[in-house]
């Protein structure tokens, strides 16, 4: 618990002097859900970022999330991505599946109507196995909320024969305006239905975005599972801290 | 109830005049991807922070376009000088350090006018780039001139590309609405004049200009942007590229056009915007006609200095300067300038000697806001000790690779960003005056010229304190024209 707790001091401590963040929402940087646009047309992007999964009534978990994005057409991407996690009390690293995915942006928001954007995810897995392997698929709504702030319902379903839904109500802030520039305040809400055993999942997380430099984001989050199926998840605290950078 | 109506009549007039939706109006304008482009991927990108003063006020002029129309999408119009003219003013004051996304903080603007959004991001990605091309330190002027070109290309690949062919000013800025803003918001329209002064001042302040002499100049240049130009409500017409930055705009003329352009893209939303009694789809149809008329598209296969005069096709443009479209009252190369009255463009703006045909092409002067091409050094220093304030010299030396910089304080004493010029000066006829006032890299440069011009021969080079002293006065080539300003029906200066 050391670790995450002095990360989390750490980027607090950080947020005080922060300046700034960026406007387009990718999965993952920090919190789960994402906003219905893609990255510009031309533009890579590597995203990486490190979780901590902190348990009650187990050892902690460490996750390193790294994902390239490449902007394939106007409004669309593809991304390759890879999340290992370090379960530190079976001592064992877990190589989890290549993320092979695709985003469209169908829509932008245009008067009342909002931003309308989907994703279609396959996992590939690293073992071998065909059993291992999943579908995503995910519709992603985004609205402007009241000034600059802007709603995001993630909508998504998985499932390599039986199928789960889950969705996400994501929020974004853009703080410091009219004065500051660069930095959003995150937040989600999410229900899934879990895989792993019966009943759902639920969390609530809160991130920032920040830019450091004109090409770079800087992210971090905290999420709390406060209901999950599998009962030694339950009460999980995750924080996360991320880098994007564009190229 | 008099006022009311007289409300009514003009805005039903004004309706009346509305020009039509042309039948070939791109079908990307209607698309409903948002469509975001990334710049052209190269090693420059971002040079423009190697100065950070000049940066920071460049970013400052995004934030300060979205507020204003964020404030006019809102209808907010009536706030526009006060309120929002102060918002903005305090974002100036204090710019942000890293570029802003402008869609980010003009929401109900992008959701309204999604399409011009992605004109003008395109358009100011060239601006940046451009500008990160001519600051960056890696390559050579002529690798930079290389890829200017090739980056014209990648700004003309894309649909929302403005034609780089001069446009008749005066037609453009001839409609119903026409000058609405300007006359009813003088503050805000004076901001949006000072971004695009800073916007189009810039690019002499490091064409050809070697990197560690850019930052300097802007010393000169920011201080004039944030003390006057921001707040000047004097102007008749906006900031033109050429007036601003000629050399620039001789050697592209197509990128000195799309930024003229553009400007007066913004200048005609502004005004569609700022008009009274239109419907919001009076308005979207109008700014999309506005967009129609300044889109590559919309001239493709019509070439610099053709077509009919002042019309939507008119291409022409002064003789001596394809990097600008004709505008109000000019005719062949003289065009009124703010703060300069007439002027003719072929001519050196000291001495009226028309400028040299060939290499060298003497020196520019940049002092109180506008930019002069002049022959010589010599009517480069006296021009400037005419003027008030600090002033910029860029003249050419026998060394086309080698710029001479000279920047003024406000007591008129010059520093140079070469250590070792010498320069000659043997007063003269002025028709001649590129012979005998010339700067030189180095002592033996100048006996070089010496030993090649024998006319000069035993003319002592002079040191940049000597030469500083000297003022020969107004010369009697000079000739004022004398016409009315064109912008203003009594003709008053």
């Amino acid at each position: 618990m050391k670790l995450p707790f002095a990360l989390a001091i750490w980027f607090t401590a950080s947020l005080c002097l922060a300046q700034s963040d960026h406007n387009n929402l990718d999965k993952e940087r920090p919190l789960t859900f994402e906003d219905a646009y893609s990255i510009a047309y031309r533009s890579y992007e590597l995203q990486t970022g490190f979780s901590a999964f902190a348990f009650q009534k187990r050892q902690p978990q460490y996750g390193l999330r790294t994902e390239i994005q490449y902007g394939i057409a106007k409004n669309r991407d593809l991304s390759i991505g890879w999340d290992p996690v370090f379960d530190s009390q079976a001592a064992r690293l877990r190589g989890n599946n290549l993320e092979l995915s695709y985003f469209e942006g169908l829509t932008r928001e245009i008067g009342n109507s909002p931003a309308v954007g989907y994703r279609i995810e396959a996992e590939l897995p690293t073992t071998g196995s065909v059993r291992d392997a999943d579908v995503r698929a995910r519709l992603v709504l985004t609205k402007r909320a009241k000034t600059y702030d802007k709603l995001h319902l993630n909508l998504g379903v998985a499932g390599n024969g039986k199928l789960a839904f889950g969705a996400i109500l994501g929020y974004s802030l853009p703080l410091g305006y009219p004065r500051q520039f660069d930095t959003t305040l995150l937040a989600e809400l999410a229900v899934e239905q879990s895989r792993q055993a019966s009943g759902q999942n639920h969390w609530a997380g809160v991130g920032i975005r920040r830019q450091v430099d004109v090409t770079t984001v800087l992210d971090y989050s905290i999420r709390m599972r406060f209901k999950s199926a599998v009962t030694e998840n339950r009460n999980a605290l995750i924080f996360t801290v991320g880098l994007s950078k564009s190229f | 109830m008099i006022a009311l109506l007289g409300l009514m009549l003009s805005a039903g007039l004004g309706q009346s005049q509305l020009p039509p939706l042309p039948p070939d109006l791109p079908s990307w304008i209607r698309a409903k991807g948002m469509d975001e482009l990334y710049y052209k991927s190269a090693p420059y990108n971002w040079s423009i922070n190697r100065i950070p003063k000049f940066a920071r006020d460049m970013y400052a002029t995004g934030v300060g376009h979205a507020m204003a129309y964020e404030a006019m999408s809102k209808g907010q119009v009536s706030a526009l000088d006060t309120e929002t003219f102060s918002k903005i003013d305090r974002v100036l004051r204090n710019p942000p350090k890293l570029p802003v996304d402008e869609m980010a903080i003009s929401p109900t603007f992008v959701r309204k006018y999604g399409y011009l959004e992605k004109v003008f991001d395109w358009a100011h990605t060239l601006h940046f780039q451009t500008i990160d091309v001519l600051a960056y330190p890696g390559w050579s002027n002529a690798r930079k001139e290389q890829e200017l070109d090739e980056l014209w290309s990648f700004y003309q690949s894309e649909p929302y590309a403005l034609t780089g062919l001069p446009m008749n000013m005066e037609y453009l800025d001839g409609f119903s609405y026409s000058k609405r803003f300007r006359q009813q918001y003088p503050k805000l329209n004076g901001l949006f004049w000072g971004y695009h002064w800073l916007q189009t001042v810039n690019y002499d302040m490091l064409f050809g200009v070697p990197t560690a002499n850019q930052a300097a100049q802007y010393e000169v240049l920011g201080e004039r942007y944030h003390e006057v130009e921001l707040y000047n409500e004097t102007r008749d017409f906006m900031p033109m590229t050429a007036e601003l930055s000629p050399r620039f705009a001789k050697r592209f003329p197509q990128l000195a056009n799309a930024f003229d352009n553009l400007h007066m893209l913004h200048d005609n939303v502004n005004d569609i915007l700022a008009q009274p009694g239109l419907t919001d789809l009076q308005r979207e149809q109008q700014i999309q006609i506005a967009i129609y008329r300044v889109l590559d598209s919309t001239h493709r296969g019509e070439s610099p200095g053709s077509g009919t005069p002042n019309t939507l096709h008119d291409h022409r443009h002064p003789p001596s300067m394809p990097g600008m479209g004709m505008m109000v009252g000019s005719e062949e190369d003289e065009m009124y300038m703010g703060g300069m009255g007439w002027m003719n463009m072929a001519e050196c703006g000291h001495c009226s000697v028309p400028m040299p045909g060939e290499e060298p092409w003497g020196a520019t002067v940049t002092a109180n806001g506008w930019t002069m091409s002049v022959r010589c050094l010599m009517c480069a220093r006296d021009m400037a000790s005419e003027t008030p304030g600090r002033a910029i010299i860029r003249a050419s030396t026998e060394d086309p690779k080698q710029l001479l910089i000279l920047v003024s304080d406000d007591e008129g004493n010059w520093t140079s960003n070469l250590a070792t010029v010498v320069f000659l000066e043997k007063f003269g006829e002025h028709p001649d005056c590129s012979g005998w006032s010339r700067a030189f890299t180095s002592t033996a440069a100048l006996n070089s010229y010496l030993v090649a011009n024998p006319e000069y021969a035993g003319m002592p080079g002079l040191s940049l304190a000597d030469w500083s002293k000297l003022n020969q006065g107004k010369p009697d080539t000079y000739r004022r024209i004398d016409r009315p300003n064109p912008y203003r029906k009594d003709g008053e200066e």
